[in-house]
């Protein structure tokens, strides 16, 4: 039973964070276009944060 | 806070006053000087000019001029305090504030390509910012900050540009920041091995009367030399202060800013304006042309009238943009078109030559006096191995040699460290399969994450050793000669020479080589450029490979892996040449580019490179790998259907208790249970939701040779393409216990008819496909933001996917009529 409760609590986390990824790509505008959106890629994304 | 923005009746004190040359000093003679405090009286009708009190007395400024003034009021802090504490203007901590800010000094870095801007930043900030011996390394400011004997610095790298013309982008932008931003202090970075051409730049700045301290970078290679230079000298000549520096160990930087406190301090007696003499002729023009703006007082304030008259004369594209806008706009060009009709003709060349020529005489001049040529010939060795790597016939077996030996030892070294990875994951995994329960955490922890995970994470060695030597090629200014052999090779394809840095800049990442397609002056071979680079197998398709060309190609996994790189190139080349035909089409630019000397890269960058790539490919790991792998068991799991897996659990049950007086049939009772847990997989891999996906989307990859897992494990890739191995190490499961290694488990794999998932000729297909279809959101969102259109990031994904297809459906039917 626990196993199935810290299952769906880790499933509900990261579909929330996949839910606001996806909010933020689409809705949040910034001011300078970041061209790695979401690529937790390289250095150069890290600096463009 | 701008002094414009107080209104009537408030009062604030004063920070810094920025613009430049006559028009800055003038509002500082007027009594608006750092500390003091400043009131607003009156704000005339149609709110310009404005009334203040300084110093005791009143005195009006336009609103233009007070733009210029920057201030901190009890308004403004109180915003920022929260307004949690009252504050009134002379109370202490106003004026300490005011200290404060009046001591951040904002400082912009400008040179040539390769001067050692990004090095003398990375000092200076303690980033981290990537250098490599080729142009187009940085494609976009960078901001770093730092204090230094009680002044805080506001550090901006700008890309490297030749002059500061209006003909690329970069050039554009960084005059842009130069104009628009108001640096308080610009560093001229001046690559001392190669003054008459970086000084050409400095003349530009020393027009536009900028606050400017030249850094003479590289200066231990000029003493190397044996050269002399008297540096003193010269800047007392052109009125800059110029102070000798080391970029690669940090020499004289701390120098540099003592002398940039000075500067904007005012107390450098070395700084002065003044005007580089272009000759009786131009001279003459730029007076005449001046003369029609000097009744203007709207301008003056970004920059003087002389840049302002001597730039329309030379035919700027954005000056006369702006000029338009001016009331005397008419009277103006009448006047410069005159002066330009005559002038070229007494010059018998167009202005823009005449002014460059003029530049480099004075330059040529100054140096004259200052310079004096060393006996040691610093170049042998550069020209050395340039005979062979740009020979007309050598160079290329040279390059393509160093490509293969690149991709072989990637493949072989890293095996090493590879298969010790893979023994801790399967340990690891072994440890939480034998000491928990059975039950959903269990297989999340198992199958999900440490599968998912792991599978990736093996592939560490073989990016790091790759991406090695892709910084040495980078670093050693190798690129820089590979892209000139490359030229002829490139105009063939349709591209331009330049396109060939961000090409192979795309076998580590797609979108710093799209981010660095700016350093193309021509927007066609740009865009052709950004078209095609996703054909440049990119780093993150190399678990891909790997994992495929080990499993089943052995030793000849080095030979695959250079193959399916050259493939892509291939491709690319021939893509190029479609797109040039029929869709982008238009004349070349000439090719101009560096070829800086030969410098060996330092062990300390190497590993420097070699540690930044592998903690962003970690973070990568716990960033999106991770997710999508719980995503991907989520899917794959559910939905359980407890009256099949009781079914199932009961045949088990039957065999065992049919075998258990038999120990000597133990192995024969095991492979039966085994068989019965593999259909019971098999089914509830159908029946799950990835399954759902997966069987909706087959039809359209069986003719490629795919199961409905490797096309759901490629749609995953569309986040991340190492996300397809993650993928397939979820749902390729083995026998169950996890402990093999992934590309074993792929071997042994079934399908429902008994045939092997795999087979060489599949995996042929199956990699051909991952190396041609669409790029990850990343790659395309970069092509969107470079293109400036969603048109061609679309495309982009349209075409890579039907190529992909069209390519692996040859090779497999094609192949399976001989295998």
């Amino acid at each position: 039973m626990w196993q199935f409760v810290i299952v769906y609590t880790i499933g509900i986390l990261v579909a929330a964070l996949l839910l606001y990824r996806i909010y933020r790509f689409f809705f949040v505008k910034r001011g300078r276009p970041n061209p790695c959106a979401g690529c937790s890629g390289c250095a150069l994304a890290e600096h463009l944060k | 806070m701008k002094l414009s923005d107080l209104r009537t009746g408030e009062k604030g004190i004063i920070v810094k006053v920025t613009g430049r040359g006559a028009f800055r000093k003038r509002i500082i003679e007027m009594g608006f000087i750092r500390g003091k405090a400043v009131e607003v009286i009156l704000n005339a009708p149609l709110k310009d000019p404005i009334k203040y009190r300084v110093m005791g007395y009143e005195v009006s400024l336009r609103r233009s001029e007070a733009d210029l003034v920057e201030i901190v009021s009890e308004d403004s802090i109180e915003k920022e305090l929260n307004g949690n504490t009252p504050l009134t203007i002379d109370s202490k901590q106003l004026r300490e504030i005011a200290e404060e800010r009046s001591k951040t000094i904002n400082v912009a870095l400008v040179g040539n390509p390769n001067s050692g801007k990004t090095s003398l930043f990375n000092i200076a900030s303690g980033a981290h910012e990537r250098v490599g011996n080729y142009s187009g390394v940085t494609v976009d400011a960078r901001e770093g900050k730092f204090k230094h004997k009680g002044y805080t610095f506001k550090l901006y790298d700008l890309p490297g540009t030749y002059s500061l013309s209006a003909y690329s982008p970069e050039e554009l932008y960084v005059r842009q920041q130069v104009n628009n931003e108001h640096p308080d202090v610009i560093i001229n970075v001046v690559a001392a091995s190669n003054l008459e051409r970086n000084l050409y730049l400095t003349t530009q700045l020393i027009d536009m009367d900028s606050n400017v301290v030249i850094a003479l970078n590289m200066y231990d290679e000029l003493e190397k030399s044996g050269a002399k230079f008297d540096y003193e000298s010269l800047s007392r000549m052109i009125g800059i202060p110029i102070v000798p520096t080391v970029g690669k160990t940090g020499k004289g930087v701390a120098e540099l800013f003592d002398k940039i406190i000075e500067v904007y301090e005012g107390e450098c007696e070395i700084s002065r304006h003044i005007h580089i003499n272009y000759g009786e002729e131009l001279e003459s023009g730029i007076s005449q042309v001046k003369s029609i703006l000097k009744g203007d007082n709207s301008i003056g304030k970004d920059r003087s009238k002389r840049y302002i008259s001597l730039k329309l004369l030379e035919g700027d594209r954005e000056i006369e943009t702006e000029a338009r806008k001016l009331p005397c706009w008419d009277k103006l060009f009448e006047v410069r078109d005159v002066q330009v009709k005559s002038l070229s003709k007494e010059m018998k060349e167009d202005l823009e030559t005449s002014f460059t020529n003029a530049r480099y005489g004075f330059i040529d001049g100054a140096l004259r006096q200052t310079y004096t040529d060393g006996p040691a010939d610093t170049m042998k060795t550069t020209r050395m191995i340039d005979a062979l790597v740009t020979h007309k016939v050598w160079g290329y077996p040279v390059f393509f040699l160093f490509m293969f030996l690149m991709f072989e030892f990637t493949f072989i070294l890293g095996d090493y460290p590879m298969q010790w990875i893979e023994w801790c994951v399967g340990k690891f995994s072994g440890f939480i399969g034998n000491n928990m329960s059975e039950g959903p955490l269990k297989d999340m922890l198992t199958g999900g994450i440490i599968g998912g995970v792991g599978s990736v994470i093996v592939f560490l060695p073989n990016i790091v050793i790759l991406y090695m030597f892709i910084s040495f090629m980078e670093d050693s200014g190798y690129m820089a000669r590979a892209a000139f052999i490359m030229d002829k090779f490139m105009q063939k394809m349709g591209l331009h020479g330049k396109s060939f840095i961000p090409l192979v800049m795309g076998f580590g990442c797609n979108v710093p080589a799209i981010m660095s397609t700016r350093t193309i002056e021509s927007r066609n071979a740009r865009l052709l450029t950004m078209l095609v680079n996703p054909l440049m197998s990119c780093s993150a398709r190399l678990p891909v490979y790997l994992l495929f060309a080990g499993a089943f190609f052995g030793k000849q996994g080095g030979i695959a892996l250079f193959g399916l790189y050259v493939t892509g190139i291939l491709l690319a080349i021939l893509m190029s040449r479609i797109f040039k035909k029929f869709l982008v089409r238009g004349e070349d630019l000439p090719f101009v580019m560096e070829l800086p000397p030969y410098r060996m890269p330092t062990a300390k960058a190497i590993f420097r490179h070699m540690w930044d790539k592998s903690s962003q490919y970690l973070r990568k790991m716990g960033g999106i790998i991770l997710v999508a792998s719980i995503i991907i068991w989520f899917l794959e799991y559910f939905p359980q259907d407890e009256e099949r897996n009781a079914r199932y659990d009961s045949q088990i049950a039957a065999i065992e208790q049919q075998y258990k007086s038999q120990p000597d049939r133990e192995e024969e009772m095991r492979n039966l249970i085994l068989d019965i847990e593999q259909t019971k997989r098999m089914e509830h891999q159908k029946n799950s939701y990835i399954g759902k996906i997966g069987r909706f989307s087959e039809p359209l990859v069986r003719p490629l040779g795919f199961d409905w897992k490797i096309s759901v494990s490629l749609l995953s890739g569309m986040a991340a393409k190492e996300i397809v191995v993650s993928t397939l190490a979820v749902l390729y499961v083995g026998d169950g216990d996890n402990t093999d290694a992934l590309k074993d488990r792929l071997v042994k794999e079934k399908q429902e008819d008994g045939s092997p998932a795999f087979t060489p000729l599949i995996a042929v297909s199956l990699l051909l496909f991952v190396l041609i279809y669409f790029p990850c959101i990343a790659t395309v969102v970069a092509i969107k933001n470079e293109s400036g259109s969603w048109k061609w990031a679309a495309f982009v994904v349209c075409y890579t996917t039907v190529l992909a297809w069209i390519v692996s459906f040859l090779v497999y039917q094609t192949g399976a009529l001989f295998i």
